[in-house]
């Protein structure tokens, strides 16, 4: 065996009978092996447990008696959506308990898979929407605006102007902005996710307090989740063939990240095939 | 009330409180730490720790008893950091911002000054390492997985386990080289 293939195989499985004869003849690899044990218990020493604070059980023990609600999830109920056979075309946001009329003829189908689409997303458990949108009411310049928000990627944000420049208008920032106050379909296209260049959130349609909520609700949720027994990542959300249960989840803050673990992106889902709009673009 | 991992956890899925208090306070030192190791610091460890532990509670039925638990264990609160630790991903901006300092707990009295010091810059230099390589050290050192459960915990082969455990290594190796951490090998 040549040295490197001493290293490999101790690094392995540590010291076999023919290593250790090895390291009896070798010294620089002696030397070697000792170095990595050494990292071995400063690493082990480094990173040893530590105590869990005395707090900790009793507030997991009350979050058992009673689970807290999922900040935002009651704002599904609250949802009025109209659509065509082509799509979205209308979200609102109506009083606590007015009547919903449900939505008439061809575009029943898309409002009502939206409907879900939407509960999931404001519970945390959604970070894709599958529902086409109808914007053909609009003129060009929005829709060209809102086509360009909806490649912002979940839990991102950009600015008005980052925004105005990738559609290729940099001086119409205020006009983004107009165009975006008027979104027909919130949360459906992200326009919660443009903000100002200063780093506040600036205005929101339905109402700018729900904007900052929205987007730390998409903090605090991990976009991608790989199928360990099948080895596939999918968007969030994605629940086919079958719901992911939950011993068989593995979360990923990155693709990259399910990719660097041999995870597969979903065919069905496609995480891999979203075009993200860049940021940090400047005029 | 005593009993093995497993027969604890059976006891969950029968929705037995007192046996999940048990297994909560049998683990809690170890699944925090993992956090901790990930995370930086203390609050946002609790808590991801305790979510990681409500979900344990609330799945209890999608355990698969092929598994040990402590794989399982680990497998969720991994999942619990990388949801945590996405709240520091400002927005698209910072990609990997450096937590804060540990709340680095004081060298114990037969700690040699300088072993203690190596020990604080070491664990200062893991927070620097990417997240995912992060987290798969914290579970192998702090939790005491083995590889073959790291890798089940993560659901990603051995090798790739190897694979950031090693560049994980030569990062610190290089960060460290001139303060004891393998100084030799150079």
């Amino acid at each position: 065996m040549t040295c490197a293939q001493v290293r490999e195989r101790l690094r392995a499985e540590g010291p076999g009978k023919a290593a250790r004869a090895h390291l009896e003849a070798c010294p620089r690899c002696r030397q070697w092996w000792e170095a990595e044990q050494a990292s071995e218990r400063h690493l082990a020493t480094a990173l040893q447990w530590v105590q869990a604070p005395p707090s900790l059980l009793g507030r997991i023990l009350a979050a058992v008696e009673h689970p807290p609600a999922p900040p935002m999830a009651d704002l599904g109920d609250r949802l009025l959506i109209e659509a065509t056979e082509a799509g979205l075309t209308a979200i609102h946001l109506v009083p606590e308990g007015a009547l919903r009329p449900p939505v008439p003829g061809p575009g029943r189908t898309w409002a009502e898979r939206a409907a879900a689409e939407l509960r999931e997303y404001l519970a945390g458990e959604r970070a894709f929407f599958d529902v086409p949108w109808d914007l053909r009411a609009l003129p060009l310049f929005s829709r060209r605006v809102l086509e360009a928000a909806a490649r912002i990627p979940f839990g991102e944000v950009r600015t008005y102007g980052e925004l105005a420049l990738a559609i290729g208008a940099p001086r119409a920032s205020r006009a983004v902005g107009n165009a975006l106050g008027s979104n027909p379909v919130p949360l459906v296209i992200p326009c919660h996710r443009v903000i100002r260049g200063d780093g506040t959130t600036g205005g929101y349609g339905l109402g700018p307090a729900l904007k900052p909520r929205l987007l730390a609700l998409e903090a605090s949720v991990s976009p991608f989740v790989g199928r360990a027994s099948t080895g596939f990542v999918c968007r969030l959300g994605c629940d086919r063939p079958r719901p992911i249960p939950e011993g068989d989840r593995v979360h990923f803050a990155r693709l990259a990240d399910a990719r660097a673990a041999d995870f597969r992106p979903c065919s069905l889902c496609r995480p891999h095939a979203a075009r993200a709009l860049p940021f940090g673009l400047r005029a | 009330m005593e009993g093995s991992d497993e027969a604890l956890l059976r006891g969950i899925q029968a929705g037995d409180v007192r046996a999940f208090e048990t297994l909560v306070r049998r683990h809690q030192d170890r699944i925090f730490s993992v956090a901790y190791r990930m995370l930086g610091n203390a609050a946002d460890a609790e808590e991801a720790a305790s979510a990681a532990f409500l979900k344990v509670y609330r799945h209890a039925a999608s355990y698969d008893s092929r598994w040990k638990v402590t794989t399982w264990l680990g497998r969720l609160v991994a999942n619990c950091c990388v949801d945590h630790y996405r709240r520091r991903l400002r927005q698209g901006r910072k990609p990997d911002p450096l937590p804060g300092d540990p709340d680095g707990r004081a060298g114990s009295p037969e700690e040699d000054y300088a072993a203690g010091e190596r020990r604080r810059l070491l664990e200062k230099a893991v927070l620097t390492l990417p997240p995912e390589t992060r987290l798969i050290l914290s579970l192998r050192y702090a939790q005491g997985l083995s590889l073959g459960e790291v890798a089940r915990a993560r659901g990603m082969g051995e090798e790739a386990v190897k694979g950031h455990l090693r560049r994980g290594k030569d990062a610190l190796r290089r960060r460290l080289g001139r303060l004891g951490f393998e100084g030799r090998e150079r």
